[in-house]
């Protein structure tokens, strides 16, 4: 770890909040990158989201330190606790939001060159919500900001349709052409939107995690 | 959750001061209840009022009730020996008697006329036993107490408040003045004791209350402001002000 023995609580705090800062700009921008790579068949910008995620991985274990630390020295109780520990989990969430974007990034060299079977409409459509979601969970954390954090949660559903319209529309598409390249492209393609579907909820998870924070409550229960 | 003692609108007062101010909550049995709270928020005073502690003090006087098995402790009329039966108290610091360990634990007894032989044995040595002393100084029960170090020394009044098989045993700050190891002793022993005693500690020590209370009572200005369940105190109490002494925000 780079940083000395931690003189008070409020500077353990404010690393914290720094470390969770740059894994959230990190990761939104895998996600972003991962998705433009894909719509614009950049192979170059896959591969930098790919060799990106070793960094985010450090800086989740940088982030579990500094918990580990707190808490061992300043033994944080009731607001205090709640905050320390679900940085930590805000940090695992912002880690696997980064692993999505190296699969995204990876159907991205997979599809290389290859004429697709489906053009990108939904996909490009869905990563937008996930995106405002994210960005707007970010903003719901650094910004303590409850309503915010229900409004996130109450898109999430969005989401969810537009990845399951996907797989129907790709369930009629290899009815319909049952090739190898239509099989093997539509795993992909399912992969991707099932990784964005999967980014959304970790966004969720966020505004859960920022509502106990907070509140000491689920976000659930406040709906 | 069975209740042990049942506290109604409790104030206590000092003269024109009052120390406890209309205090009304269960306290379970067979479970650790930790009273805590800053220093002078009326903790000791709470703890010594269950007790009756301090009815020697003329100016001290209180309203409300504490309720043990249907009976009003606080009555003039509920007689200070049966209550010290039945609730035992341990101090802040250990106040072993200068007399060997043996007539120690037995001094309850023996001052409530039993004098058979057996039977002091048998319960000095149980007490000993359930204070988790008694295989450091079984072969040496005669030794003066005074000879103990400060953690045997409060395990052994420990002992001595159990001896006389009370059904709430108080305790005031009882490892303030020990090392941590003999916290973490003493500490082990109340959790142990509470599968049978209702426990009441005093503690200014929250890490202390983190680890062992099933209750938290929080005490500030003579006032109840919160009680629940440990864990739900500790991390999701209900008040700000519970929220603000938990995080430090005053001490």
């Amino acid at each position: 770890m780079e940083h000395s023995r931690l003189s008070n609580y409020e500077n353990a705090l404010d690393l914290l909040r720094i470390k969770l800062n740059e894994m959230f700009s990190s990761s939104l921008e895998a996600f972003k990158s991962s998705m433009e790579s894909l719509e614009n068949s950049d192979v170059d910008l896959a591969k930098e989201v790919i060799n990106s995620d070793d960094k985010i991985d450090l800086l989740k274990r940088e982030v579990e330190e500094l918990v580990y630390e707190i808490l061992g020295r300043f033994q944080p109780l009731a607001s205090d606790l709640r905050r320390v520990i679900m940085a930590m989990k805000i940090a695992g969430d912002l880690e696997r939001v980064a692993d999505q974007a190296v699969n995204i990034a990876q159907v991205t060299e997979f599809l290389k060159g290859k004429k697709l079977i489906k053009p990108l409409i939904d996909i490009p459509k869905m990563a937008q919500i996930a995106t405002d979601m994210m960005t707007k969970s970010m903003r719901a954390y650094f910004d303590e900001d409850v309503e915010l954090a229900k409004q996130v949660w109450l898109v999430d559903d969005q989401v969810d349709d537009i990845d399951r319209l996907v797989a129907d529309d790709i369930e009629e598409i290899i009815k319909k052409y049952p090739t190898d390249e239509v099989i093997k492209q539509s795993e992909r393609i399912i992969l991707v939107s099932r990784a964005i579907e999967r980014i959304a909820d970790h966004a969720t998870n966020i505004c859960e995690e920022t509502v106990y924070m907070l509140l000491g409550k689920e976000l659930f229960d406040l709906l | 959750m069975e209740v042990s003692l049942k506290i109604e609108n409790l104030s206590a007062y000092f003269g024109e001061k009052k120390i406890l101010d209309s205090i009304t909550f269960d306290i379970p049995s067979k479970a650790i209840t930790a009273i805590v709270g800053p220093s002078g928020c009326g903790k000791s005073t709470f703890v010594r009022t269950i007790n009756r502690m301090n009815d020697r003090f003329e100016n001290f006087r209180t309203s409300g009730r504490i309720i043990l098995d249907g009976e009003d402790v606080l009555s003039k009329n509920y007689p200070l020996e049966s209550l010290r039966m039945r609730i035992g108290m341990v101090f802040q610091r250990p106040n072993p008697f200068p007399k060997s360990i043996y007539e120690n634990v037995a001094f309850g007894l023996k001052i409530h006329g039993i004098k058979d032989k057996k039977t002091l044995d048998e319960s000095v040595r149980s007490s000993l036993k359930a204070a988790a002393i008694y295989e450091q100084v079984k072969d040496n029960l005669s030794l003066n107490a005074y000879k103990l170090s400060g953690g045997q020394q409060q395990r052994l009044c420990i002992a001595r408040a159990l001896a006389v098989k009370p059904e709430v045993i108080l305790l005031d700050e009882p490892t303030s003045a020990i090392d941590p190891i003999a916290t973490k002793q003493i500490e082990d022993v109340l959790e142990k004791l509470s599968e049978d005693y209702t426990i009441v500690i005093v503690t200014h020590n929250i890490q202390q209350a983190a680890r062992i209370a099933d209750y938290i009572a929080f005490i500030y200005l003579g006032k109840l402001v919160e009680f629940g369940k440990a864990e739900e105190i500790l991390t999701s109490p209900k008040e700000k002000l519970t929220n603000d002494y938990l995080t430090g925000v005053y001490s």
